[in-house]
Parts: C-alpha cells; sequence; structure tokens
C-alpha cells in the first residue's frame, strides 16, 4: 500500500510536466467532441490518433490515448441530454431521466450531475486501479462462461424495470432486440442467419446505428410533424438540485462508483452494463421508483458514474495480465505494443513511469474534464434553446453521416432509416425502445458465453456449480419476481385512476 | 369531430395491425430457424437460440394483438398524425431516401444540401434555407472528411 | 476576351480534378488504408497486422488503419474485406484458416477471392495450462490424463475450425485422445478464460499466452514446432521431443479483393516487403513466439495454393467435434 503511493506520487510528478497536461487535455478534448459525435466512438478515435502519438513520448502518447477514452464517455452524455440520442450503447440509460430532465428545462442538471459523478467514478476508480490493482485481479479471472452468462442474465432481467407501464409491450420491445441481434455470423459455428442475402448483413447491424435510428431518428421524425412546437423546453433553465434530490443524487454516485470499477474488471462486458445495473439498482432503492423515467437527477448520476468508473475498473487486467476488457482497451493494447511495451505484470517492472505515469494523468485528466464541464454544462444547455427547426435538421444529417461512418456505406444510413421509422411506430403506440437496444447489446455475448458454458460443462450443469452464477441467476429470479410485482401494483393504481 | 375521421383508416386499431405484422415476422423467424441445426457436430447448434427466442417473440406478438383489440385500443386517427403533419413526417423519410439513392454519383455536399433545404423550406425563407443548407453540409464535411478522414463519398470534383 | 477568358477559367477548374483522376496507381493511396483484421485485438493476428502498419504507413506516406472484425473463424473479417471496394484501400491480414473455411463448411471464401500480396510469418502453436495445474507437469502427463478421462479435458481455440481447433485435432489423432473443444472469439477470450480455471488448455500460439506466463499464471507445456525457439521460449521441449509427431502452425498473409490493379498490387507488395524487413518488426515477431518469414506476392500465392492441398488432404480425414 505505502509502495503504491509512492509510486503513484512519482506517477504525479511525471503526469503533471506541462508537456504531458497539454497532451491530456488534447485527448480529453478528442474524445469528449467524439462522444458528442454519433458513430464515432472513443475506439475509433483511439484508433485514428494512434499514428499521431508515434512521435510522442511513449508516456505521453499513452496519456493522450487515455484521455479519449474516459472523455468520450463525458462527451456521451451530451447528446443523450439534449436531443434524446445515445453515441454509444454506455448512454441510452441516460436518455431515460436526462432527455426528460431537459424538456422541463433542467438539461444544466442533468449535465452537471453527470460531470460530477463522472468525476467521481473516475477519480474513485484510478485509487482502486492505483492501490487494489494486482489483488483484485483474479476476481476478474473468476468469470467465466458460465459467470458471465448469468451476469448477463441479470442485467437482461433489469431491463423489465425499464418496461414502462405496460409489460407486455415491454416484452414486444425486448423480443425486438433479441430478433434483431440474431442477425448476421453466429458467434460459435459462424453460420450466417437472417442474412437475407445481403453482404452488410453477415457481421450483424451495429448498434450504434440501431441506436441512432430507434432513438435519434425517431425523436426527429416525432419533432419534424410539428416544428414550431416540437422539442420545446419549458424555460426554467435552472442548473440546481432540488434540496430533497441532493441525497439520493450522491448516494447514487457513490453507488455507481463501485458497481462500475468491479464491472470494469470482468473480461467480456461492455460499458452498457454497468450503467443498466446502475439505473435498475437506483430505481429499486429509491423511495419514489415510479418517477424514474419522467426526469430524476440520480437516473442519471447513477449510470454516469458507473461507466465512467468502469474504464478505471477495466485497465487493472490489462496492466496486470495483459486481457484487453473491451474494444477500446484493446486498441490501446495495441498502442502499448507500437511504443514497445507488452501490457502485462512485467510492465510494472520494466516500465513503471509509464504505467504510474498513466494512473496518475488519470486524476489530472478526470480534473481537466470537470473543470471543463461544469462550466460547459450550462452552455451545452442553452443548445437546447436552439429552435428545433434548426436544430433537427442538422442532427439528422450529423447522425446519417455517423451511421455512415460505421460501415464505411450508405447502407447504414438505410438500416437507420428503416429503424428510425419503426421507432417512430413504436413510440407512437407506447412501446419502450430502450430495453430493445439494451437487449440487443446484450443478447451476443450471451448467446456465446450460454453456449461456451454448456459445452465446457457438457450441459447445463455449470450454471449451478459455480457460486457466483447461482447467486446471480438468484437474483435475476428476485429482481424480476419484484419487479413484476411493482408493475402490476403500478398499473392496478394507475388503471383505478385512470380508467372508468 | 372533424370530417378527417370520415377517412375509414383512421378507425384502424395500430396496435392490432402492428401486432400481427410483428406475430408474422416471428413465426417467418421460427420456420427459417429450422434451416439452421438445433445441435451440430460442435455440440449446441447455431438453431438453439433463434428457436427459443422467435417462440417467445411469437406468444408476446399474439398476446399484445389480443390486448390491443380488447384493451389498450390506438386507432390509426388517434395514434398517428394526419394532414400537414403526415407530410411532414413522410417529407423527412423520403428525403433521407433521396439522400441514399443520390449521394454515390452527386457526393456528399450537393446530396447533404439538397436534404437539408428540403427540411429548411418548410420554416425558412429560401434564402435562408439554402444558405443554412450551404454552411451546415460544409462543416459536417470539413468535420467527418478532413478531421476524422472518414471516406465520405465525393462526386469527380472531390466534395 | 474577357468573357471567354473567364468561361475558359472556370471551365479549367471543372476539368482539372478528371485530369488527375486518370492514374489511380501513381495517385495511390488516396486516402487511408484500413487493414482488416478477421480476429479481436491482442491475438498474434492482431499484432502482427498493427506492427506492420507503421511499417506500411511508413512506406506508402499514408495513413494505415487496422480495424478488427471478428467472428466466424476469420469468416466475418474476410467475407468483408472480400466484398470491400477493390481499390487497394482495404487490406486484409490472411491467416491460414483461409484455405480452410470452404472445406469446412464454415464460408464460401477461397484464396481465390484474393490477390496475395505478400505472406509475413510462420505462426506456431504451444500447449499451454494453468501454472498451478498439478495434474500436468508435463507433456506425458498432459496425454495420461487425457487417455484415461476421454473426452474431459477441455481445451479452448479461438473458433471452431480455426488452425488452433485443427492443431488440437491433430494432437487428439496422435496420441489417441479426445478433447471437449471449446471455441472462443479469437485467441485472447480463451487464454483468459484459461487464466481463470473455466477450462484445461489452450493450443495457441505461445505468443498469446506470454503475457499469462510472465504474470505466472500459465506454463507452456510444448510447442508444435520441428525445432526449439530460440528466444522467449528456449526452453520448452517440441512434441516431437516428446516422440509426439505433430508439427502445425498457422501463417499470416496480407491481401487485397481480387481485382484491384495490378500497379496497386504491386506498390503494396514493395511497400509490404520493405515494412516486413524492418528489424522492429523482426524483433517485435520474435520476440512474441513467431517466425518472420517473408514470401513475395508470386511466393506467397504459390504457397497458398499449396496450403489449400494440405490441408484439404489433412480435413478431409480429420473428425473434428
Amino acid at each position: 500500500m505505502v509502495e503504491a503511493f509512492s509510486s503513484l506520487y512519482e506517477g504525479i510528478l511525471i503526469a503533471i510536466t506541462p508537456e504531458n497536461i497539454l497532451y491530456c487535455f488534447i485527448g480529453c478534448m478528442v474524445g469528449m467532441l467524439v462522444g458528442v459525435l454519433p458513430g464515432i466512438g472513443p475506439s475509433e478515435a483511439t484508433a485514428l490518433l494512434i499514428p499521431l502519438s508515434y512521435g510522442l513520448d511513449s508516456v505521453t502518447a499513452i496519456i493522450m490515448l487515455c484521455g479519449i477514452y474516459y472523455g468520450g464517455m463525458y462527451g456521451g452524455t451530451i447528446t443523450s441530454v439534449l436531443i434524446n440520442t445515445p453515441g454509444e450503447a454506455a448512454s441510452v440509460i441516460t436518455c431515460l431521466d436526462g432527455y426528460p430532465l431537459a424538456m422541463q428545462g433542467r438539461a444544466g442538471v442533468a449535465l452537471k450531475v453527470a460531470a460530477v459523478g463522472s468525476f467521481v467514478g473516475g477519480i474513485s476508480s484510478t485509487f482502486g486501479l492505483a492501490l487494489l490493482g494486482p489483488a483484485v485481479a483474479d476476481f476478474a479471472l473468476s468469470f467465466g462462461p458460465s459467470e458471465l452468462f448469468a451476469l448477463l442474465v441479470f442485467g437482461m432481467s433489469t431491463v423489465i424495470g425499464l418496461m414502462g407501464k405496460s409489460l407486455i409491450r415491454g416484452l414486444i420491445a425486448v423480443c425486438i432486440g433479441l430478433s434483431l441481434a440474431l442477425v448476421g455470423m453466429d458467434p460459435i459455428s459462424g453460420t450466417i442467419r437472417y442474412g437475407f442475402g445481403i453482404r452488410e448483413l453477415v457481421s450483424g447491424l451495429d448498434v450504434v446505428t440501431l441506436s441512432m435510428g430507434l432513438f435519434g431518428l425517431s425523436e426527429i421524425l416525432v419533432g419534424m410533424e410539428n416544428l414550431s412546437v416540437a422539442g420545446k423546453a419549458t424555460a426554467i433553465n435552472s442548473s440546481k438540485l432540488l434540496p430533497e434530490e441532493v441525497r439520493p443524487t450522491v448516494m447514487s454516485i457513490i453507488r455507481g462508483s463501485f458497481l462500475g470499477f468491479f464491472m470494469g474488471l470482468i473480461p467480456g462486458t461492455s460499458s452498457a452494463v454497468p450503467a443498466l445495473i446502475s439505473y435498475s439498482m437506483e430505481k429499486n432503492l429509491s423511495k419514489h421508483p415510479e418517477k424514474f423515467g419522467t426526469g430524476v437527477p440520480e437516473g442519471v448520476a447513477g449510470p454516469e458514474t458507473a461507466n465512467n468508473s468502469y474504464v478505471g475498473g477495466a485497465m487493472i487486467p490489462l496492466f496486470t495480465l495483459g486481457i484487453p476488457c473491451s474494444p477500446t482497451i484493446a486498441i490501446l493494447m495495441g498502442a502499448f505494443m507500437m511504443h514497445g511495451m507488452t501490457p502485462g505484470p512485467t510492465l510494472f517492472i520494466t516500465n513503471p513511469d509509464v504505467i504510474w505515469g498513466t494512473i496518475a494523468s488519470m486524476f489530472v485528466g478526470n480534473i481537466i474534464l470537470l473543470i471543463l464541464n461544469l462550466p460547459l454544462a450550462g452552455m451545452w444547455a442553452k443548445l437546447a434553446d436552439v429552435p428545433s427547426k434548426l436544430l433537427y435538421p442538422v442532427v439528422l444529417i450529423v447522425a446519417m453521416m455517423g451511421a455512415y461512418t460505421v460501415d464505411n456505406s450508405v447502407f447504414g444510413i438505410v438500416v437507420m432509416l428503416i429503424s428510425g421509422v419503426i421507432g417512430y411506430v413504436l413510440k407512437k403506440l407506447d412501446i419502450p425502445l430502450a430495453p430493445t437496444i439494451l437487449v440487443f447489446v446484450l443478447a451476443d455475448m450471451m448467446e456465446q458465453n450460454l453456449l461456451q458454458s454448456l459445452k465446457i460443462n457438457s450441459g447445463i450443469g455449470g450454471l449451478f456449480k459455480s457460486t457466483t452464477a447461482l447467486v446471480l441467476l438468484i437474483a435475476s429470479v428476485v429482481v424480476i419476481t419484484f419487479s413484476l410485482i411493482a408493475e402490476l401494483k403500478n398499473k392496478k393504481s394507475a388503471l383505478l385512476t385512470h380508467d372508468e | 369531430m372533424t370530417n378527417q375521421n370520415n377517412n375509414p383508416i383512421r378507425k384502424w386499431n395500430a396496435g392490432a395491425i402492428v401486432g400481427v405484422l410483428f406475430t408474422s415476422c416471428s413465426v417467418y423467424y421460427f420456420v427459417k430457424s429450422f434451416e439452421y441445426p438445433y445441435r451440430n457436430r460442435f455440440g449446441v447448434g447455431p438453431g438453439l437460440f433463434p428457436r427459443w427466442v422467435s417462440l417467445l417473440a411469437i406468444v408476446a406478438g399474439v398476446v399484445y394483438t389480443l390486448v390491443s383489440i380488447f384493451k389498450d385500443k390506438f386507432t390509426v386517427g388517434d395514434t398517428f398524425p394526419h394532414g400537414k403533419e403526415l407530410l411532414n413526417v413522410l417529407t423527412t423519410i423520403l428525403a433521407i431516401l433521396v439522400f441514399v439513392l443520390i449521394v454515390k454519383q452527386t457526393g456528399f455536399l450537393v446530396a447533404s444540401v439538397l436534404l437539408l433545404f428540403v427540411l429548411f423550406i418548410r420554416s425558412y425563407p429560401v434564402w435562408k434555407a439554402l444558405l443554412y443548407a450551404i454552411i451546415v453540409s460544409a462543416i459536417v464535411f470539413a468535420i467527418f472528411k478532413i478531421g476524422f478522414s472518414v471516406p465520405i463519398p465525393v462526386n469527380r470534383w472531390g466534395f | 476576351m474577357k468573357r471567354v477568358f473567364s468561361i475558359f477559367l472556370v471551365l479549367s477548374l471543372f476539368l482539372a480534378p478528371l485530369a488527375f483522376a486518370e492514374d489511380a496507381a501513381a495517385k495511390f493511396p488516396e486516402r487511408e488504408i484500413r487493414i482488416i483484421v478477421p480476429y479481436d485485438a491482442g491475438g498474434a493476428s492482431d499484432m502482427t497486422s498493427r506492427i506492420i502498419a507503421t511499417g506500411l504507413e511508413a512506406a506508402l506516406k499514408g495513413t494505415v488503419l487496422v480495424e478488427n472484425r471478428s467472428g466466424g473463424s476469420g469468416s466475418v473479417g474476410m467475407t468483408y474485406a472480400r466484398e470491400s471496394a477493390a481499390d487497394g484501400h482495404t487490406i486484409c491480414y490472411i491467416p491460414v484458416e483461409l484455405v480452410m473455411q470452404k472445406i469446412l463448411g464454415i464460408s464460401d471464401l477461397v484464396p481465390e477471392d484474393f490477390a496475395f500480396i505478400g505472406r509475413l510469418t510462420e505462426v506456431p502453436a504451444a500447449l499451454t495450462v494453468k501454472s498451478d495445474d498439478d495434474r500436468f507437469n508435463s507433456v506425458d502427463d498432459f496425454i495420461k490424463y487425457a487417455q484415461a478421462n476421454p473426452g474431459k479435458v477441455t481445451v479452448g481455440n479461438s473458433g471452431t475450425g480455426s488452425i488452433w481447433h485443427i492443431a488440437a485435432t491433430r494432437l487428439e489423432e496422435e496420441t489417441q485422445t479426445q478433447f471437449n473443444h471449446i471455441p472462443y472469439d479469437g485467441a485472447a477470450p480463451a487464454v483468459t478464460s484459461l487464466m481463470g480455471g473455466h477450462i484445461d488448455a489452450v493450443t495457441v500460439n505461445p505468443g498469446e499466452v506470454l503475457a499469462g506466463v510472465e504474470a505466472g499464471k500459465l506454463k507452456v507445456l510444448a510447442l508444435m514446432t520441428e525445432e526449439r525457439d530460440t528466444v522467449s521460449f528456449a526452453d520448452i521441449p517440441t512434441l516431437k521431443e516428446s516422440g509426439i509427431d505433430v508439427v502445425i502452425g498457422g501463417w499470416g498473409a496480407m491481401g487485397v479483393p481480387k481485382d484491384t490493379p495490378q500497379a496497386v498490387v504491386d506498390k503494396l507488395s514493395a511497400a509490404l516487403e520493405q515494412a516486413a524487413s524492418t528489424e522492429e518488426f523482426k524483433k517485435f515477431i520474435a520476440e512474441r513466439g513467431m517466425i518472420v518469414h517473408y514470401m513475395d506476392a508470386a511466393s506467397a500465392t504459390e504457397f497458398i495454393d499449396e496450403q489449400a492441398v494440405f490441408f484439404n488432404d489433412m480435413l478431409s480425414n480429420m473428425d473434428l467435434d
């Protein structure tokens, strides 16, 4: 522990040289920018900037590339809150309460709690990385196919809490997500399923294109109906939390920090999973679960904290075992190798300056991002005042380019258009869209892990042999039961007051 | 009650229509899942997941259709816009389609200016709509093409 | 006159780019080049592509990006590359699995789908287990245990029909054992799963388990090569030394869609040779348990055709499960 602190001190000395601060700043800014732009996510931006980093010192290069990664997590929030369009799967959840807040003229609140939450999540998981690093790496490895499958089932079961007013409509949303996820090559044997002979479908549908269609384009279509009333936020524009909102928001940030960190450790998850579980946890712990989805700050703070905290956790398997936990981390791993280092335990011995410099820079970067974001939150919130007749077409063309970028083909735009029209119809019928996209993200991983687990254990036994898996499966059943009871109760009371 | 309610389509049950469509898609999925082996020589086959997923979807679809017919009724008229509003939505969809069809020939800038012009013209005077369309397209072009070197389709003159 | 001049000016403005567009090969590369890697980041193919990308950038004076498209034993990425525009801006890392795709019925990919611009590496296989697994301290332990427990030993590979799957199957055949093969999306997740003790062994490239070996989590029991490694794994015996006649490994080549103009292929080929002959590349590859064995476009094409015949013979007698 003491050793960690002295190493961290050395690292801070490296991180606060003017050059490193400058590149950390550049990385964070680029990250935020790509977070705002759909289609180009942190992994694409990191890959794009790797060549630019060759001329730099290896520490400086890694610091900049890491900045893109966590900077992107900050940026993704903005579009979710302001235009109900998640830039990546991790921010789908943020739409649920962020956008209603913006509609009430409280976009500033949403962006600020997200910025503070991200900061706390980022800092605390960096501490976790520095202090717990190697010790918790083994925990990560205990997640094999069976445990991962159980975790994904747990994630899936929490989706029920997002289903909205009617269970059957939620179920339809889930089934659409599952069916869409089946398109493309199957993860185990490589059979092309539901490809309809279209070559672009071989590698499956892209989550960013889908979510831009289902969320973004459908929102734009609703708005285009009547531009003079569309998306008009009420003019309160306050960016302060109400006194009674402070406690739940703070608590959600604390819980999100832990949750995100531990999820980051587990190889094979994505940052959407901690965000989803955090939201559902906050809803279940809340005194007023029925208000979730109508604009409660803790519904934004928890998931945003969790997805930033995920970053620090995800670095641990990379630094200690050389395992890339997520696509962006994998590209980061490539960057290490390009600079002549192999991520893994020996890196702590051969290049301690790089490891500790990078870890320390994450503190610096998060501070930079907080300083940037608090004043910017107000500025971004003003964007909600841009008349929708101007804003919507602009968002549309940016989203279309984003969809194009995913595959570099107009096919992406066609997929976005179709999913946009479907999303529009579903929205009109009051079918929630968040479950569709989240299930879509989880389903692929679920199938692969289930099939692996079945094969390793020659049957379904593996799911019950492992304590972790069993606990997670039981927890899923509990969550489903409770959510169902809660939904049914709500529905009853809603029926009594609403219908005849 | 306006005269628009006379259009019989407006009385159709939108929920039931979507439910039936959804169920038929799921049935198609189910039938097609038999093309993929349930088990193969590698163990569990690629047919297992689709089989169960589509079954679940069929059940959900049927229940939803029934609920839509007997309980939560969404008629087309109440659910979807009509008149000018419907026209606005259709214009947007059509404009995107046109963009997709012409972008390879005309290049990004021309297609984008056209798309944005069609959308802006509905709320701005002609000159303003054109100006905004050109400015926005140019900025988007600069960010994606020059900033991130995305291979955006261009015409023979490079835009 | 003025008017004629201005018309001429406008016309020349419009026509100038046309004149330049004539000679595509001379202008190549016009934009960034992407190398499609059909496996996840972190594996041998990914590492090779990323280091070669830097070399190509220097040689071509343009941007070269690496894109991972994993799944279906490499068929997702290779199919994607095959269908990409044949203008040289999409290069594909071609693993040995290309020649097996059709035989195994995984996809309809055949070597003829690509024009090869060169071969880079040979990628040997190794049998690796968990370091604290007391059942397996040597190859003999492993084989004896597997013979006593048919179907019980779980062996991870990088996808059904991948070369590592074939390697494990070859070992099965040669030792009359039966493993339970577990496919993953690339070698890295398989190695991760092994570290966590969810499977018993992997038969992947030694470079892919290097970090795990250094972390004290994994131990390599044997290499499936003719001769011992000279760099990172010098003290590891070969299977041949234990009297098991299994020598198998993959290779890594680069290809472009088959209709790419010859001039562009030549240019890429020259650049690839330059990139593959840097000391940096040789050192990088050798340290990661692979062998640099460059072949130019012509010999690579010939070699890959031979491999197709070789694996066709081997696989038609093999019972993969």
